[in-house]
């Protein structure tokens, strides 16, 4: 029986699939930072499972997209008053739609769009249950975590309330405590207080508790947010009353422009460490080895794409210091030599950027 | 500082023992060499996490992916939950479930302990909790002798919950400390939490309870919480078929359903009631333009169809069959097309993807709608459908009128 880690996606066109094998590729990847991983996947622990819900948006956007397109056509061709009235939902469903479709609109249905809300959240519901049944029909028991990410976060927080909640017809939940709960929650670029509706993200089901509290619906509560994540900023997840079973990390590395990315926040120790321990074993990344991977020697503030801004912040604070290597008076070939010096840095400054 | 579980069998040959001696030198090096190996940077196959977090039946299913032999005898253990299965089979499949924890309860109460004896009493006064809670449903209103039927195991998970009591409460949980170390434990964030292991410094852990019997009370706890995970099998497969009910309902409402737009979706997502799971048995419609096909029917012989737009100001759909696979209603329209000027009237949703409306357009411009023969409206799939039976219409339709012409001559 296998650790069941459940991905889940945030905004955006992700094809099926491919994204979580992406998001797969990068934890193994950060795995082999750490001795206990060399040689080893992590498919020896873990069984990976992608819960889609971009199709259900897209779906949204493809409906509106085609209702629209014969009954604009008829109306320029008849050169109604209305014609062009619903011109603005042209090519909103295309693989080349502009950013607000691709992107913002995901954030705007689920959280205005009641109906979409709720399809998504069944949808999401449906997904994870379909594959803890098979799971309990098979070794009469499931194991099993969640990774979310961005949007993905508030999809994850409501699909667990009410998963974990009262279901209907007066049965008793057998998929929530204490007869049941999830292991761990990673919240990547928590967004589920940002887009929180009719469940509330500091005092719903999802947190973590003991089994026999109904309050609580997994052991551990893992949150990330990263210091510049524009999606994170406004109203961030914070709890201040949740027990030590709670832990929350700011991250402040810059690996690439999209500080907001999925695979950006998983490629920070401070994130990975904590899920790859979970996924695996405690003692897989020693404390120890937890300590030295953060540490600033090991894992730089700045990298990636930003390696050129590390290199030009270094270049200016030699040029900043040739102003005190100055004397007073300086003698012709002094300051020769060092407005050529100081030219030659500049030249490295500019060869450096991008 | 931690002791094997419970000695491996050895395989090793006597010629194979012998063969081995003159590497004991080197043996007893390495081994008198290990502990300060292990304080500057332990091993991790040296600590006790693989008994304390590994679930009980990755010991028995597969032992050798733990690298463990001694997890070879678990399969075979009475303690383990396949034996305790078989030896209470007739009593678990009649019911007679209270009898089984019963049962366990007693077993562990003979069971010499050796440690801690805090551990093993926090295991029985739990054992005797959920036996009692047991006890206490049998007398709840509509259970009669055993727990046989799935209404009867409803009530009795439901008076469980109550007490804080389920499967999940039997299966270790980990808490974190102070020097970013992870501790398993049983029953953790209650007063009868059993710790299973501390730190012990430079990344250390050190077991709390002696591995044996750490072994009885995994062992022990995932027999209970598979027994508890087993009498909840029915009721759990009626809830995720309720889900997967709700699953096809929604995707019949909105993905197959009468298309919303924007607005619409919008403004039924503000006025409609949902049930839990499910989404509404109905839809209003709002401003709904659509493309059609509306006809001119004053005369077969005459018949002419026209491009049409309809705007239904003004609907209602009710969704019927079990996976609100179909729908019905209907609303108020304005109809437009190119050859006269609009038109009012009524549109019928007859079944998913087939609408029949009338309307009424001003023909003789005289401002009085009524006075003009209707038009009669369809939605481009019923106008296929009509129009691939049309000639075979038309015949019957001949034909009847001939047949009434010969009756009255």
């Amino acid at each position: 029986m296998k650790h069941i880690v459940f991905l889940v996606h945030g905004m955006g066109r992700h094809a099926p699939q491919a994204w979580a094998e992406s998001v797969v590729a990068k934890l193994e990847e950060s795995a082999q930072r750490y001795p206990f991983f060399q040689g080893r996947s992590l498919a020896q622990w873990a069984e990976f499972v992608p819960i889609d819900y971009d199709e259900r948006i897209t779906g949204v956007l493809r409906t509106w997209q085609d209702s629209a397109g014969p009954v604009s056509a008829f109306a320029a061709a008849q050169d109604l008053d209305f014609a062009g009235g619903l011109d603005w939902l042209d090519g909103i469903a295309a693989e080349d739609a502009d950013f607000y479709w691709t992107h913002i609109a995901d954030v705007v249905i689920y959280r205005l769009f009641r109906l979409y809300r709720e399809r998504i959240r069944i949808s999401v519901v449906d997904q994870i249950a379909t594959v803890l049944a098979r799971e309990f029909d098979q070794h009469g028991g499931a194991t099993a975590s969640v990774i979310a990410h961005s949007l993905g976060t508030a999809v994850t927080h409501d699909a667990l309330c009410k998963l974990g909640g009262a279901p209907p017809a007066n049965l008793p939940n057998t998929l929530a405590h204490p007869h049941w709960a999830f292991k761990h929650i990673f919240m990547l670029a928590n967004t589920s207080r940002v887009l929180q509706s009719d469940f509330k993200a500091y005092t719903s089901i999802v947190r973590p508790g003991p089994a026999n509290s109904a309050q609580a619906y997994c052991s551990r509560f893992h949150s990330f947010h990263h210091e510049l994540d524009p999606f994170t900023i406004p109203r961030r997840f914070a709890p201040s009353n949740w027990s030590t079973l709670y832990r929350g990390e700011e991250l402040g590395h810059f690996r690439e422009w999209n500080v907001h990315g999925f695979g950006h926040y998983l490629d920070n120790p401070r994130c990975h460490v904590p899920i790859l321990r979970a996924i695996t074993r405690s003692d897989a990344i020693t404390a120890a080895e937890a300590g030295r991977a953060v540490d600033e020697a090991a894992y730089p503030r700045f990298g990636g794409q930003f390696q050129p801004l590390v290199e030009a912040r270094a270049k200016l604070a030699e040029l900043s210091a040739l102003r005190h290597e100055l004397a007073d008076d300086p003698s012709l070939p002094e300051a020769l030599g060092i407005v050529s010096r100081g030219f030659k840095l500049l030249r490295e400054i500019r060869d450096v950027l991008p | 500082m931690i002791a094997p579980l419970a000695p491996s069998r050895s395989r090793a040959s006597g010629g194979l023992r012998r063969a081995l001696q003159p590497c004991l030198g080197v043996i007893l090096a390495l081994v008198l060499a290990a502990p300060f190996a292990a304080a500057q940077e332990p091993e991790w196959e040296r600590r006790p996490i693989e008994y304390t977090e590994v679930p009980v039946d990755q010991w028995a299913n597969d032992p050798a992916a733990q690298g463990e032999p001694r997890y070879e005898a678990v399969p075979e253990d009475p303690r383990y939950h396949a034996q305790v299965h078989q030896r209470f089979e007739d009593a678990i499949q009649e019911g007679r479930w209270l009898e089984v924890i019963e049962a366990l309860a007693e077993e562990l109460r003979q069971r010499p302990w050796s440690g801690d004896p805090g551990a093993k009493s926090k295991l029985q006064r739990k054992l005797d909790e959920l036996a009692d809670a047991l006890g206490a449903a049998g007398a709840l209103p509509g259970i009669e002798g055993p727990l046989d039927t799935d209404a009867e195991r409803a009530l009795v998970i439901g008076f469980l919950s109550g007490r804080g009591l389920g499967a999940q409460v039997f299966v270790p949980t980990s808490e974190p400390d102070d020097a970013d170390m992870e501790h398993a434990a049983l029953f953790g964030g209650s007063p009868e939490k059993i710790a299973f292991t501390t730190a012990t410094g430079a990344g250390m852990y050190t077991s709390a309870i002696p591995p044996e019997e750490m072994l009885d009370l995994r062992l022990r706890a995932d027999t209970v919480r598979w027994l508890l995970t087993k009498f909840n099998e029915p009721i759990r497969r009626q809830h995720v078929e309720l889900i997967h009910q709700a699953e096809r309902r929604w995707e019949n409402y909105l993905d197959r359903g009468f298309s919303q737009f924007p607005w619409e979706a919008l403004f039924n997502s503000l006025v409609l009631d949902f049930p839990p799971y499910d989404p509404p048995d109905h839809q209003w419609i709002l401003l709904h333009p659509a493309l059609g096909v509306e006809a001119d029917v004053s005369s077969f012989d005459e018949l002419r169809a026209n491009e049409a737009l309809s705007l239904e100001v003004i609907g209602f759909l009710k969704y019927r069959g079990a996976d609100y696979e179909d729908f019905y209603g209907g609303s108020l329209a304005l109809t437009v097309r190119d050859d006269v000027g609009p038109g009012v009237g009524a549109l019928l949703h007859l079944k998913r993807n087939l609408n029949l409306g009338v309307s009424w357009h001003d023909f003789d411009d005289d401002d009085d709608y009524f006075d003009d023969t209707p038009s009669v409206f369809f939605s481009v799939d019923l106008f296929r459908f009509v129009s691939s039976r049309a000639e075979s219409l038309q015949a019957r339709y001949e034909s009847a009128r001939e047949r009434l012409g010969a009756l009255r001559e």
